[in-house]
């Protein structure tokens, strides 16, 4: 019923079924208020707006009992996920599809396939993530063709295959920035895979300890998985420590 | 302890109990005095106390004394409000209190150089005809915690989240998301100086994400925040000499601002902007210095995958 550039303000505690958002949304719950979708078939929320439409979803909790994605972005503008918990999905948490905006902060992904997965088949698929934590995934994060995206204050623990990893296929690079963030507990903390495309992750004043293997890269070709280190950076405590394959500096 | 400690001890609580009542007596009228409470089932005929509340911010903060409390009970919208003396108004955690406008701004101030201005849990949303969600034209001391701004978006120089005009002021900005404004937060002093301590705050989607353009002075201190997707995420500009900007930026992230993760345009060399501990990642420009200002890096800061990382080799500073 609403329009678009509407807010939907949840008022109580309750069970709220999964939907489709096709323009400018903003749901809120308030601290305090717990707003579950429990999803047994389909996808949780699924997006696909114009592309100058912006929404928002806070405080939602999306639990997945088998079925495709909690969040599935296939178009708009930009996708704002705060403080939302969402687990269970045997494909993704999240899957953003750019061209497009992605900010997810405060929010805990647990127990699906990909925590988050973000590529575009055209343009650019930005992301940021701050303060989320990836937890009992398969993939914590998953970044592929022409996704770039900076992870601040984030962790990624005991996934049962990477904790950050990059992996373009064709159409485009990938690329992925670290900053003070923790990978622990996973069979790779972090991994760089250049497959059909170039890979490149940054990692800077961040802790990779306790993984099976702690650092990897792996190229094909000329498809090279980079993995460059500021030199602030613990990587210490991993069955197998793995390497940086270069450096950058600070300025 | 003997019989008579005990009874020493005995009569010592209950004359502390008496102090105490004597205390509670004496202070219930100065807690109870400055609180006035909205809510959605309230009426602006009413006193705007606990039990009967009043349904618009406006008319709570005009009954409400100095220095007062305005207190949301309840989720809903409560209108627009201009606020001319010291007043705090609080919506606590577990509600969603908006002020929703579609011109003007949302919260305009225009109290004395002395006066405390508080905001706390607010949702405040505008549209492209709206000017502030914030507007602060005279005050001491702005302070804006957890609040949620987006959408105002009047035009060139003109929609802000929140914009300070206020001579010889400080603004205080925490946990706060900044949104689709033209610009997320503003400090735009014609005169005299401005104070700005921000932190824990996303500035998103904004044309400028911190925007300080002053002819005044001013120094911003902008510690754990964002500005992404941005057209520019941090802005250090003024109208030269002898307007002055200082810039601290720390533990902070610029990404994806499609013009320049951190602009300077300074008329006046003096201006300095301090880069530390930062990320500044995927923008069009990373550091884009103009003709003037110097730009300080403390040699810790992620300046990487830019489509132009910085056009200038920034002057190094030490860590203590």
């Amino acid at each position: 019923v609403s329009i678009s550039g509407d807010e939907i303000v949840v008022l109580d505690s309750g069970g709220y079924g999964g939907f489709t958002i096709d323009k400018s949304i903003t749901i809120s719950v308030p601290p305090g208020v717990y707003a579950g979708m429990i999803i047994s078939s389909g996808n949780g929320i699924t997006i696909n707006a114009g592309t100058e439409d912006v929404v928002i979803l806070r405080g939602l909790t999306i639990v997945g009992q088998g079925p495709s994605y909690g969040i599935y972005f296939y178009s708009g503008k930009a996708l704002y996920v705060e403080n939302c918990s969402i687990k269970g999905f045997d494909y993704a948490g999240i899957d953003f599809r750019g061209p497009g905006y992605l900010l997810v902060k405060d929010t805990l992904l647990k127990e699906s396939q990909y925590g988050i997965y973000i590529s575009a088949a055209s343009g650019t698929a930005n992301a940021v993530l701050d303060r989320v934590h990836l937890e009992r995934n398969d993939f914590g994060l998953e970044v592929a063709s022409n996704g770039k995206v900076t992870v601040r204050d984030s962790i990624a623990a005991n996934n049962s295959d990477t904790g950050f990893y990059v992996n373009p296929a064709i159409p485009g690079p990938g690329e992925l920035n670290i900053e003070s963030s923790v990978a622990t507990g996973n069979s790779c903390g972090i991994r760089s895979r250049g497959f059909s495309n170039e890979a490149t992750i940054r990692v800077s004043n961040s802790t990779v300890t306790d993984n099976a293997t702690g650092l990897e890269s792996i190229s094909y070709g000329s498809f090279t998985g980079n993995l460059l280190s500021r030199g602030n950076n613990t990587v210490e405590g991993n069955t197998s420590n793995g390497s940086f394959t270069g450096t950058f500096t600070a300025k | 302890m003997d019989r008579e400690r005990r009874i020493s001890m005995k009569r010592f609580q209950i004359e502390m109990a008496g102090v105490l009542v004597i205390f509670a007596l004496v202070a219930v009228p100065g807690w109870a005095g400055p609180k006035h409470y909205v809510a959605s089932y309230g009426l602006n005929t009413n006193p705007c106390t606990l039990d009967s509340p009043c349904r618009s911010f406006a008319q709570a903060v005009s009954v409400a004394d100095a220095g007062g409390e305005v207190i949301v009970l309840d989720t809903g919208g409560y209108g627009s409000v201009t606020i001319t003396k010291s007043i705090s108004i609080i919506a606590p955690v577990g509600m969603y209190a908006s002020v929703t406008v579609s011109s003007g701004s949302g919260i305009t101030i225009s109290a004395g150089a002395g006066d405390k201005v508080f905001i706390k849990g607010l949702t405040i949303r505008g549209t492209s005809n709206s000017l502030s969600g914030i507007r602060a034209l005279t005050v001491g001391t702005l302070v804006v915690d957890n609040c949620f701004i987006s959408g105002f978006a009047c035009g060139f120089l003109c929609g802000e989240g929140i914009a300070i005009f206020a001579p010889n002021s400080n603004l205080v900005v925490e946990d706060s998301e900044i949104r689709d404004n033209n610009y997320g937060i503003g400090i735009y002093n014609t005169s005299g100086s401005v104070k700005a301590s921000i932190d824990r705050v996303h500035s998103d989607g904004n044309g400028v994400g911190y925007d300080v353009l002053t002819s005044g002075t001013a120094i911003a201190n902008i510690t754990n925040s964002t500005a992404n997707n941005n057209s520019t995420g941090f802005e250090n500009a003024e109208f030269g000499s002898p307007a002055k900007v200082i810039m601290n930026l720390e533990n902070c992230i610029a990404s994806n601002n499609s013009y320049a993760g951190v602009g300077t345009f300074n008329g006046n060399s003096a201006s300095e902007t301090h880069l530390s501990n930062c990320a500044i990642v995927g923008n069009q420009n990373g550091i884009l210095k103009g003709s003037s200002g110097t730009i300080y890096s403390r040699g810790n800061n992620t300046v990487v995958g830019n489509t132009n990382n910085s056009n200038v080799v920034p002057t190094a500073f030490s860590a203590w």
